[in-house]
């Protein structure tokens, strides 16, 4: 689990709470944050001593699969991870211990088991994150 | 003219280039230019404020104007969209577009877009359109939904 309380980082106020192994960040909507959060925890973790592997849009499914073989991972995020999600790629996430934050907005196409749903809110100068209830 | 819309990638011609990475393709070549249509876009799903062709003010004032990489994926596309429509080269994933931003679709007259899964909440009350697939012409986006969902 991961829980930032109202950490003041990035210029804004961050509120995290990641209680899940394999987590899609709801992608109905255009312009919640999703980006920003990702950037935000990525630099978060990696001060924080905690490996992150960070990738999006500029990615490759290979080169994604491989950084996860090559390197021990405690989180990987997956921006705009419609554009790279192969089913190789599925079968490695599944597979793994680390905890997978995606924005996946087809998630039916793959076989994804144990895919929990967050929402993302920014206001102002308040980034949350937490568990779509 | 019309805003041309494929279901499939096997369907756009071979004379247009789709665009899947609508965030890079923006960050070279689209910027700012305060239409309507942009202003609208920009408010309704960044909650933005065009400020020049590169900037932009964003929700938190504190950070002043951000650079237009700052934008989200679904109004870039859609940036992309208005700005290139017209050159008729390209055909722009829509891949990625939130449902909010998906709906400025109703609001184009050209250019062209993938649209692979047709579907997506209408939030409008005006629900007309200028949509041409396959050969035919929709005037609401209702309908063109509904028969877009069957026919793929």
């Amino acid at each position: 689990m991961l829980i930032i309380d109202n950490e003041f980082y990035g210029d804004v106020y961050l509120n995290v709470k990641l209680e899940d192994r394999l987590i899609n960040i709801d992608t109905s909507a255009s312009g919640t944050g999703k980006t920003f959060l990702f950037s935000l925890l990525s630099a978060y973790m990696r001060v924080n001593n905690l490996e992150c592997g960070y990738f999006n849009y500029q990615s490759r499914t290979i080169d994604i699969i491989n950084s996860i073989k090559i390197n021990n991972y405690d989180y990987i995020i997956l921006d705009n991870a419609d554009l790279y999600m192969s089913d190789d790629l599925v079968d490695l996430l599944q597979s793994s211990n680390m905890v997978v934050i995606m924005s996946l907005k087809f998630p039916f196409n793959f076989k994804l088991k144990g895919l929990v749903t967050y929402n993302v809110c920014y206001n102002s100068n308040i980034l949350k994150c937490e568990r779509f209830c | 003219m019309a805003l041309t819309v494929y279901l499939t990638r096997e369907e756009v011609p071979s004379y247009l280039k789709i665009i899947d990475i609508n965030d890079e393709f923006f960050d070279a070549f689209t910027r700012l230019t305060n239409t309507e249509f942009e202003k609208n876009l920009l408010n309704e799903v960044d909650k933005a404020k065009y400020v020049s062709s590169s900037t932009f003010y964003g929700r938190t004032k504190q950070m002043g104007a951000l650079n237009v990489r700052c934008l989200s994926t679904g109004t870039k596309t859609l940036l992309n969209i208005e700005k290139w429509g017209k050159s008729n080269k390209y055909c722009f994933n829509v891949i990625e577009c939130g449902d909010n931003a998906l709906e400025f679709i109703c609001d184009l007259h050209s250019g062209s877009i993938l649209f692979e899964h047709p579907y997506y909440i209408i939030m409008r009350e005006d629900e007309s359109c200028d949509i041409e697939c396959r050969g035919i012409h929709f005037r609401d986006v209702c309908e063109f939904i509904e028969w877009a969902k069957e026919v793929i």
